[in-house]
């Protein structure tokens, strides 16, 4: 957005949100049931009630006036960002497309440990398999993830959890920036 | 916890699998983009929470699992893990000292962890 500068800035939400839509940095919500069971996805997706616990899905059964609509508010919802979207982005600038092959090429193979790929793990990885290692542009990702409580709601009876994933191809500057981090789900967790 | 990561594990496996056909800018062809997790960056809670293994209580040690050595203390209500002798070698001084380790020798082997 900084790069967008004044008077391209978007000039409502309306078309800020049809920016980010294009730039494919949106998520998808999906309800959980309360009692973390299922996601309501697949074949899941039309039920009311969780198939394990059978707790109801929505917070109130409240209908409108006329009695034909319902206020449907789930209880949970974990908010997914569609990882191929977002590993297609690191491609779309030729600077980041050119370093994800950083960790093949211009990496110093001299037995030190300066980077993930000096391990004997990704080495071992690459030698178990071959057709993925031999094209370098493939990413190597790592998951972390933590809770923390919002607004330092101390009290809170749950936590924010963000899975993120941190691809490891790029040169030991841009490797564990935060900025290189890609957020790939976002759920709450009640004690 | 482990059911909020299906999506992206269900995404993940495909990328693996099958790639994704994915625009280079840098050499401004098409190519099948492939990805995989090599690592997990967790701490003990999160482990417990992604892995869904138990992290408290009587098989708290997701290395030792049903092998655990726990003892509930009445009166403080917190459960400890004691009997670290196992992890010593065979022959080690201490498995056969009686006087400092509460009376008892120790002669079991270090239990092994789960694979996959």
């Amino acid at each position: 957005m900084h790069s967008l500068g004044g008077p391209n800035l978007p000039r409502n939400f309306h078309e800020a949100k049809k920016l980010v839509k294009t730039i494919g940095v949106g998520y998808k919500s999906i309800h959980a049931c309360e009692n973390d069971c299922v996601l309501y996805w697949k074949e899941y997706v039309d039920l009311d009630k969780c198939s394990k616990c059978e707790v109801s899905r929505w917070k109130s059964n409240r209908k409108s006036l006329d009695g034909r609509h319902m206020y449907k508010v789930p209880k949970k919802v974990l908010r997914y960002f569609p990882i191929k979207k977002l590993l297609q982005r690191l491609f779309l600038s030729s600077k980041t497309a050119s370093l994800t092959r950083w960790h093949d090429e211009d990496c110093k193979k001299d037995g030190l440990l300066r980077h993930p790929a000096d391990s004997p793990l990704w080495q071992d990885f690459d030698e178990r398999h071959l057709e993925f290692s031999t094209d370098s542009q493939n990413i190597c990702l790592a998951f972390a993830t933590d809770g923390f409580n919002p607004f330092r709601m101390n009290n809170a009876i749950y936590s924010v959890w963000p899975g993120i994933c941190i691809p490891l191809n790029f040169p030991p500057s841009m490797c564990m920036k935060p900025s290189n981090f890609i957020l790939s789900s976002f759920y709450t967790h009640s004690w | 916890m482990d059911v909020f990561l299906q999506p992206l594990i269900y995404d993940l496996l495909d990328i693996f699998e099958n790639g994704v056909r994915t625009y280079d800018a840098s050499t401004g062809e098409f190519f099948m983009l492939r990805a995989a997790v090599l690592w997990t960056i967790l701490d003990f809670l999160g482990l417990g929470n992604v892995s869904g293994s138990t992290t408290s209580g009587e098989a708290g040690c997701p290395e030792c699992h049903q092998f655990t050595c726990s003892l509930r203390l009445g009166n403080g209500n917190k459960t400890i893990y004691m009997d670290h002798r196992r992890f010593l070698h065979e022959n080690h001084p201490f498995r056969f000292d009686v006087d400092k380790f509460g009376g008892k020798t120790e002669f079991r082997p270090a239990p092994t962890p789960l694979s996959g």
